[in-house]
């Protein structure tokens, strides 16, 4: 490569400001691997400095983005169903404590609720279903995980309220929304028979993580909703079905993908209510838990806060966030983690394989770098190397 | 079942469009939407054989992804990942490594036969709350169809694969001078098979065949293959028209093309069976010389006009309907002493009971177990008939479960709602 020493340098130091992402070790890279900074024409301009020639690696980097592109705009959300799939929908004035129930019973893919819900600690099959006014027999929004937090979030700030708490319909959470001082997400939504890459344009364009899929029923003439499909959902499908992922090998250092900074953690002693609390204002999914060394043991999802009032009782909000893993059942996952050598290709490998939201990225101490999550996948799936027009 | 009669008697109406050799338009047979019952025999609309030699090219590689791998690239083989043991269902297709090694078709003469893994078969009612993926025991049956697959395009060497030879093999497609592009001519067993074309190792799927995904995500073609009519046999014919006079007469009566098939298969007995029968029945001379005469086209009139001459049914007398209830449910409930209640109940005994539900409502998809342990949301396939019926579970804790299948596009939703008992609670 031709780069001067000191046009690499005002490359990597003008790519450290430009970007928040922190880079260990960039300026030590050898110049033959090209940030992939580069690849994003005329965002930032290096006056000067020549273009630098794409290494193999990078060149098959973009023709395996080119082709999941190409992939995702020619299928649609219908091809991602299976061929007889199942959807949960719930009426709005069901209980929010039922509604909770049914969820966790049908990660136990039973129909019937058993007795006691509360030996119930099977892994969360379903965690969101669409909402259903039979009053005015339209739909009415997507039930996420979010939503219980909300209610969570609002019996913290009105802890004399069990009594109502306890009696919240799925009708009122726009109100407990208000009441906590809550944004409520768009609902956005997309027909099945549209690209997936518009679907997954939507759901990054909201921050949502499921999109449902809305069509007209073609007797009664009302919306109906087909299906919801999560990010976890296309991604699977993309990894399954085009193997142009394998032509991913940039390691994770080179690109720009997941968070690397201002990264929320706790501790095991950290009270759950906290933890809560910074998802809810950083808008994020999941906390980090490390110990006095800053060794990552564990991650807090927002899925686990359905352990948390899964008996539709919220005296467990008093607990550590170490005692409220606890109530993780048996059969779950696990964390998934990788390094900043990781490539896209393997991470692919792994979501084809395994239920994967987000992957921790640790260094070989295992101590925390960042956090890559399925959001941000998509996003640079999609995004990368485009015009910021397009974005 | 009911159902099942009833469709032996659309059966002439389709085989009266499928049978003549010339007359399908496209080579891809278009699976009818009541396709999928594949326990009802249908005839399907074959192409005849046309020297289109079938050969298989045998990949090397053996059995060791006889377990369900379900890798897709085209890599030096690779044990099967561990994780994808689970799929040990023989719906997600076992790609073994492509071409690295281009054999060059010439194969055995005759692919082993192989379990044919469906995974959208209809099945018997003993199956549903099994496996439903192993076919075998419904499939080895059956015979197989010879069943012409297309590709159109260009390219230089074309391969098929699918679930036909449990995605271990690929079949090569030769040019066809014909048609263009290339194709072969395939034994597959009656039921829906999934397959993929590989063009220079690469796996696509071909936009002339409908498109979906299975069970493990892959997406692919699919097509279904009809199972031809058993041979009708003699008495099958006579108790076809004695049972029913006015069917055997529509039989003839749809068309020339109709009467076709029981030559073919039955002989030149049967007509005169049928022909015999006819003049009893419809007293119609039209019909005999329809029934037995050299293929021409009838018109269309003198269908109708059949029709008109068979003999009329013979007249039930309408019930009358109202809407008063009948004395003795009333005296059911009174609670007078007066005995009227202990003589309606023993009325009521003689009343013959209401039928039963049929086998395949028992059986809810719902109850069944999981195809797939990761995910939630998928199904097994339900049977036909029991789609769009309304299903539900008992009330537990004031919620009540209501369900109900129906079909979107081509695949079938399961939608569950789950409604309060009593919305209205102070």
């Amino acid at each position: 490569m031709a780069a001067s020493p000191s046009a690499s340098h005002d490359a990597s130091s003008h790519t450290a400001a430009s970007h928040s992402n922190t880079r260990t070790g960039h300026e030590a890279q050898p110049s033959f691997v090209a940030p992939s900074s580069f690849l994003r024409p005329g965002s930032v301009s290096r006056p000067g400095t020549p273009a630098k020639p794409l290494s193999p690696l990078d060149k098959e980097q973009i023709e395996g983005l080119r082709a999941i592109r190409a992939f995702l705009k020619v299928r649609t959300s219908y091809d991602v169903l299976p061929l007889s799939f199942r959807l949960i929908v719930f009426d709005t004035a069901l209980l929010v404590k039922k509604s909770l129930n049914i969820l966790i019973q049908n990660g136990n893919h039973q129909l019937i609720l058993p007795l006691f819900p509360h030996l119930c600690s099977r892994a969360l099959g379903i965690v969101s279903a669409p909402l259903w006014d039979s009053r005015t027999s339209t739909f009415a929004g997507l039930l996420t995980t979010s939503d219980y937090i909300n209610v969570i979030q609002y019996y913290w700030q009105n802890p004399d309220a069990l009594a109502a708490v306890d009696q919240f319909r799925l009708n009122s959470l726009r109100d407990i929304e208000k009441a906590i001082g809550v944004t409520p997400l768009e609902t956005v939504s997309i027909h099945p028979l549209r690209p997936l890459y518009e679907a997954c344009r939507k759901m990054l364009a909201s921050r949502a993580r499921r999109i449902p899929l809305v069509d007209v029923d073609d007797e009664t003439q009302r919306a109906m909703v087909v299906s919801v499909v999560t990010q976890y959902r296309i991604l699977k499908f993309v990894a399954v079905n085009v193997k142009e992922t394998q032509m991913l090998r940039k390691p994770l250092r080179d690109l720009e993908v997941g968070t690397y900074t201002n990264l929320q953690t706790a501790q095991m002693s950290t009270p759950v209510m906290d933890v809560i609390h910074m998802l809810v204002k950083n808008s994020i999914s999941s906390v980090p838990i490390l110990d006095a060394d800053g060794v990552v043991i564990n991650v807090f999802e927002s899925v686990d806060v359905i352990l948390l009032i899964k008996g539709g009782v919220y005296d467990d909000l008093g607990l550590t966030v170490g005692e409220a893993l606890l109530k993780r059942s048996d059969d779950f996952a696990g964390i998934y983690s990788c390094t900043l050598n990781d490539r896209l290709d393997t991470i692919f490998d792994t979501i084809r394989k395994s239920r994967v939201h987000r992957l921790v990225v640790i260094d070989e101490r295992n101590h925390l770098k960042g956090l890559l999550t399925l959001s941000d996948i998509l996003e640079y799936i999609l995004l990368e190397g485009e015009s910021p027009d397009e974005a | 079942m009911g159902q099942g009669e009833s469709k032996e008697q659309n059966r002439p109406s389709s085989r009266s469009s499928t049978l003549p050799p010339s007359s399908t338009a496209s080579p891809i047979p278009v699976p009818s939407p009541s396709s999928r019952a594949v326990d009802v025999p249908r005839i399907i609309g074959e192409e005849p054989l046309e020297g289109a030699d079938f050969q298989p090219s045998g990949l090397p590689d053996d059995s060791t992804f006889g377990i369900g791998a379900s890798t897709r690239y085209d890599r030096p083989p690779r044990l099967p990942l561990p994780i994808e043991e689970e799929l040990h269902l023989p719906g997600s297709p076992i790609i073994s490594p492509i071409d690295t090694q281009t054999t060059d078709g010439d194969g055995d003469g005759v692919i082993p036969r192989r379990i044919s893994v469906l995974s959208s078969t209809t099945v018997d009612d003993d199956d549903l709350g099994d496996d439903i993926f192993t076919t075998e025991v419904h499939s080895l049956n059956a015979p197989t169809v010879p069943t012409l697959v297309v590709w159109k395009g260009d390219t230089d060497k074309v391969y098929v694969t699918g679930t036909f030879v449990n995605w271990e093999r690929k079949i090569k497609l030769n040019p066809d001078k014909q048609r263009g592009g290339y194709s072969a001519t395939i034994h597959l067993k009656p039921g829906t098979h999934h397959l993929k074309f590989m063009i220079r190792g690469d796996q696509t799927t071909s936009d002339d065949y409908p498109t979906t995904v299975d069970y493990a995500g892959n997406f692919v073609n699919y097509i279904e293959v009809e199972a031809p009519p058993k041979p009708i046999t003699e008495a099958d014919i006579i108790e076809a028209v004695a049972t029913s006079a006015i069917k055997a007469g529509e039989v003839a009566a749809v068309g020339e093309p109709a009467a076709k098939p029981i030559d073919i298969r039955a002989g030149t007995r049967v007509p005169e069976t049928v022909a015999g029968q006819r003049p009893s029945l419809s007293g119609a001379d039209g019909n005999q010389s329809s029934a037995h005469g050299p293929p021409d086209a009838i018109p269309q009139g003198r269908d109708s006009d059949r029709r008109l001459k068979a003999p009329p049914r013979e007249k039930v007398p309408r019930p009358k309907y109202n809407s008063e209830v009948p004395a003795f449910l009333k005296d059911l409930e009174s609670n007078e002493n007066d005995g009227r209640a202990e003589r309606a109940k023993r009325v009521e005994q003689t009343l013959p009971s209401p039928p039963s539900l049929p086998m395949f409502l028992g059986k809810s998809i719902l109850n069944g177990n999981m195809p797939h342990k990761d995910d939630a949301s998928v199904l097994l396939m339900p049977n036909h008939t029991v789609l769009n019926h309304l299903a539900t579970s008992s009330i537990k804790h004031g919620v009540l479960a209501t369900s109900g299948t129906t079909r979107y596009k081509r695949k079938f939703l399961t939608t569950i709602m789950y409604k309060p008992t009593t919305p209205n609670e102070a």
